[in-house]
């Protein structure tokens, strides 16, 4: 297998002439999850843009599995295996499910596996399959999000980044798709999540990086984040 | 009833004929937010080629509308890879790149002039004769032209619907944000989307230039028409393109039957001052497009 970790070095971006990320530099290990935590607002959406190349960097390193990401176009970046989530529902509004899921499997690699990585998705989220031919934009916010959730799920990239799983969704269904998650790691594949939920992650991700102000502020593991009252105060709330 | 006939003969006829070159500026819409002015110049240049190719260079008919078709093609993705793809992404994108289309139709429209003169000439290519239902006349070039349009429809269809690039097409459409994280060149999906509109486009000149005759001006007016049915239908919406130019098109034949040939366009554009004012997303229009 191929390698496949991702280590970010000194980056910094923005939007126009606002900085949004500040000299962050990060490394998730092949086959770990690694969660990054943090108010809304602060650049955890921008840094995922950032890797998934929808938004350029200013400056600093990404490189996944030994290559530099910097400087391509994000298809280029989805073939080497980086496959990225959005937040929100960034579905195709007028195709049906099943098509939008068909487009999550765009790759000629992805695509061969098709009808074994539908049953995957389909299982793990029965409420698609019941709304295979319905049309994306008539699906309720949970129901999109599932559907982004289980299209990202249909690339079968290296790393996969997921920008807030839980949002908008029912807890059972957080439930499963951190099983999915937890499932993939250890399966081999690299998986960087963006959750606002702090106690969503113990027991899945092996580290935690927390993003304020578009500046890494801490990093630790889980369990020392739970234990660390003064980080969670501050940053989180409670 | 026979007048009834004789209106809704020529009415699909210009249907089919609209229909073709809508759907061609509805999918360049769609995917690129590119509003193609040049459009009306591809109509010439499609029906231009197929004279010449026939006329001055001798090949069979079949071969000629074929070779025009790819031809047409050709000058789309030229189009793009000249003009269109250095200023995707710029400020202003949407109104320079009308100014630039203009510019490309000026350009291709004065070489028609300068190559083929200003008279009008006749297309060599159409099917001569016809045949009777009642007492009236349906000539086989009106048949040949739906089924021609409607044919093609289909296969554009069966790609945009059951295909992986028919579907990237609609996936750029639809979000390009998302389809570029699927791994969607969208480069490579503007190229594909400017060649199929060049065909159409060429392959609509070729019907246009069997009804009328050639000209190097005779885009233009299929062209307004074609803006027409896009409002009316929705910007980008190519469905909904088929079913206006087919029901506009009919809609055409009647006034121009029953109030005069003068009033077919005044009475067009009727309808799209009540579909702005009703329906500005276009009457098959599901969602707000932008403006201009």
């Amino acid at each position: 297998m191929t390698e496949s970790s991702l280590h970010i070095k000194e980056l910094k971006a923005g939007y126009g002439g606002l900085g949004v990320l500040r000299d962050i530099s990060l490394d998730v290990r092949e086959s770990s999850v690694v969660a990054l935590i943090g108010p809304n607002g602060h650049g955890k959406s921008t840094l995922l843009k950032c890797i998934s190349g929808l938004v350029k960097p200013w400056s600093g390193e990404i490189t996944f599995g030994g290559q530099s990401l910097v400087g391509l176009k994000p298809h280029q970046i989805v073939e080497r295996g980086v496959h990225h989530i959005p937040q929100g529902d960034l579905i195709f509004p007028e195709m049906s499910v099943y098509d939008n899921l068909l487009m999550g499997a765009y790759l000629p690699e992805a695509y061969s596996q098709t009808p074994r990585r539908l049953e995957e998705v389909f299982s793990l989220l029965p409420t698609l399959k019941e709304r295979q031919q319905q049309i994306g934009s008539t699906l309720s916010g949970g129901e999109r999000r599932m559907l982004s959730i289980g299209r990202g799920l249909m690339g079968g990239g290296r790393l996969l980044m997921i920008d807030e799983p839980s949002l908008g969704l029912a807890p059972l269904v957080i439930d499963q798709i951190y099983e999915v998650i937890t499932r993939l790691q250890k399966e081999g594949s690299t998986i960087l999540i963006v959750e606002e939920n702090a106690s969503r992650i113990v027991g899945v991700a092996e580290r935690v990086y927390l993003l304020d102000d578009g500046k890494l502020v801490w990093q630790g593991t889980p369990t020392e984040l739970e234990a660390s009252e003064g980080v969670l105060a501050t940053y989180l709330g409670g | 009833m026979d007048t009834a006939t004789q209106i809704l003969v020529s009415g699909l006829t210009l249907g089919a004929m609209y229909a073709i070159s809508t759907v061609s500026l509805s999918l360049v819409w769609g995917a690129l937010n590119v509003l193609n002015m040049a459009q009306g110049a591809l109509l010439t240049l499609g029906g231009y080629f197929a004279y010449a190719a026939v006329s001055a260079l001798g090949f069979p008919p079949l071969l000629a509308v074929l070779i025009t078709v790819a031809l047409g093609g050709l000058v789309g993705l030229l189009m793009y890879l000249a003009v269109i793809r250095h200023m995707l992404d710029t400020e202003g994108f949407e109104v320079n790149v009308i100014i630039a289309t203009v510019g490309i139709g000026t350009v291709i429209e004065n070489a028609m002039l300068k190559i083929f003169g200003a008279y009008p000439i006749r297309q060599p290519i159409m099917w001569e004769g016809g045949f009777f239902i009642g007492r009236t006349h349906i000539p086989y070039n009106s048949v040949v032209i739906v089924l021609a349009s409607v044919g093609l429809m289909l296969i554009l269809a069966v790609v945009l619907t059951r295909t992986r690039m028919g579907r990237a097409i609609r996936a750029v459409s639809q979000n390009r944000e998302a389809a570029q994280l699927m791994g969607v060149p969208d480069q490579l999906v503007y190229a594909q989307v400017l060649l199929v509109a060049g065909a159409l486009s060429a392959a609509s000149g070729i019907m246009l230039s069997t009804i009328t005759t050639l000209s190097p001006t005779m885009g233009y007016d299929p062209m307004l028409k074609a803006f027409i049915i896009c409002v009316i239908a929705g910007l980008g919406n190519i469905a909904g393109a088929l079913y206006a130019a087919f029901i506009l098109g009919v809609f055409e034949a009647v006034v121009q039957f029953v109030f005069g040939v003068r009033f077919a366009f005044p009475a067009m554009l009727l309808i799209v001052i009540l579909a702005l004012i009703w329906r500005p997303y276009g009457v098959f229009g599901r969602r707000k497009v932008s403006r201009l």
